[in-house]
């Protein structure tokens, strides 16, 4: 009990520190603006956004190359939002592919090229199930499950 | 039709990254794998995945009508003059053009677009320079 109560204090503690409170100081002003963003109506949200981003880049980089790539990323999203390609597997690939090669050359290197380490521990053998089953249960679950509400434009 | 064509570039993709990948060159000392194998599984799942696309297509999309696209060919001009601009002209100016531009394309009233643009790129050019300290110019040095 008296160890709750000392733990409780110590939250108080870094709760109520003056950077803490600094920072819910700043966080209450931006949160402010940002949420007035939207009543600024969709001409002035979409106009503050546009120089925003090109500025981001253009003080990162200095160069109009990146910019056009922007540009032409952002048509591209249009165009596969518009065929309802899902964005989610797009986003993991970018993010997660470079790691899955490197681990898998990586886990060659340690088993000397023998392609049966990928079953070898029951962790990786219960990742690999549950891989498997999630890509495969959606074809049969389709009937049941609802339809993803798709993004609106 | 939409689907098709966008299974139809996919593979296309697939197989000019195929190509590339043969083109890697395995070095002297090497993992057993090597880095040409990574590459052939993600170019095949793509293009089998492509494939599929193409075998068995959604329903078309709502493509927006030709006037929707105009304006969308528009502001992407907009936006790629902006990024040229950008250098030569310093910050103000060009952002205050862009952004009455597509202002006026969202809501046509040209007052409202105009004094948009100038009360932004002067606002955020303060916020940018002086409270941000990025290092940008406002007008052509």
């Amino acid at each position: 009990m008296i160890d709750l109560l000392n733990n409780l204090m110590l939250g108080f503690n870094v709760a109520l520190s003056p950077t803490t409170l600094m920072l819910a100081c700043v966080g209450c002003v931006l949160g402010t603006i940002i949420g007035a963003l939207p009543g600024l109506g969709p001409s002035n949200g979409v106009a503050i956004l546009i120089p925003i981003s090109f500025v981001g880049i253009y003080s990162l980089s200095g160069s109009h190359f990146d910019l056009l790539l922007m540009i032409g990323f952002g048509f591209m999203g249009y165009l596969l939002r518009k065929i309802e390609v899902p964005l989610v597997p797009i986003i993991l690939g970018i993010l997660l592919g470079n790691h899955m090669e490197v681990s898998l050359r990586r886990a060659m290197v340690l088993s000397d090229g023998n392609w049966t380490y990928l079953l070898s521990s029951p962790i990786a053998i219960g990742l690999w199930l549950a891989a498997i089953i999630g890509f495969i249960a959606p074809i049969f679950l389709q009937q049941l499950l609802k339809k993803p509400q798709l993004h609106s434009d | 039709m939409s689907d098709r064509i966008f299974g139809f570039i996919i593979a296309i993709v697939a197989l000019a990254f195929f190509a590339s990948a043969t083109q890697l060159e395995t070095p002297f000392i090497s993992d057993p794998v090597g880095p040409k194998l990574f590459p052939y599984l993600v170019s095949l799942i793509a293009f089998m995945a492509a494939l599929l696309i193409m075998y068995k297509p959604d329903d078309e999309p709502q493509w927006p009508k030709l006037k929707m696209f105009l304006r969308i060919i528009i502001a992407m001009i907009v936006l790629v003059i902006y990024a040229y601009l950008l250098r030569p002209l310093g910050f103000i100016i060009p952002t205050m053009l862009a952004t009455a531009i597509l202002s006026y394309q969202i809501n046509a009233r040209i007052l409202f677009s105009v004094m948009t643009g100038i009360l932004l790129a002067i606002g955020l050019f303060v916020i940018f320079k002086y409270g941000l300290n990025l290092g940008l110019y406002a007008f052509p040095k």
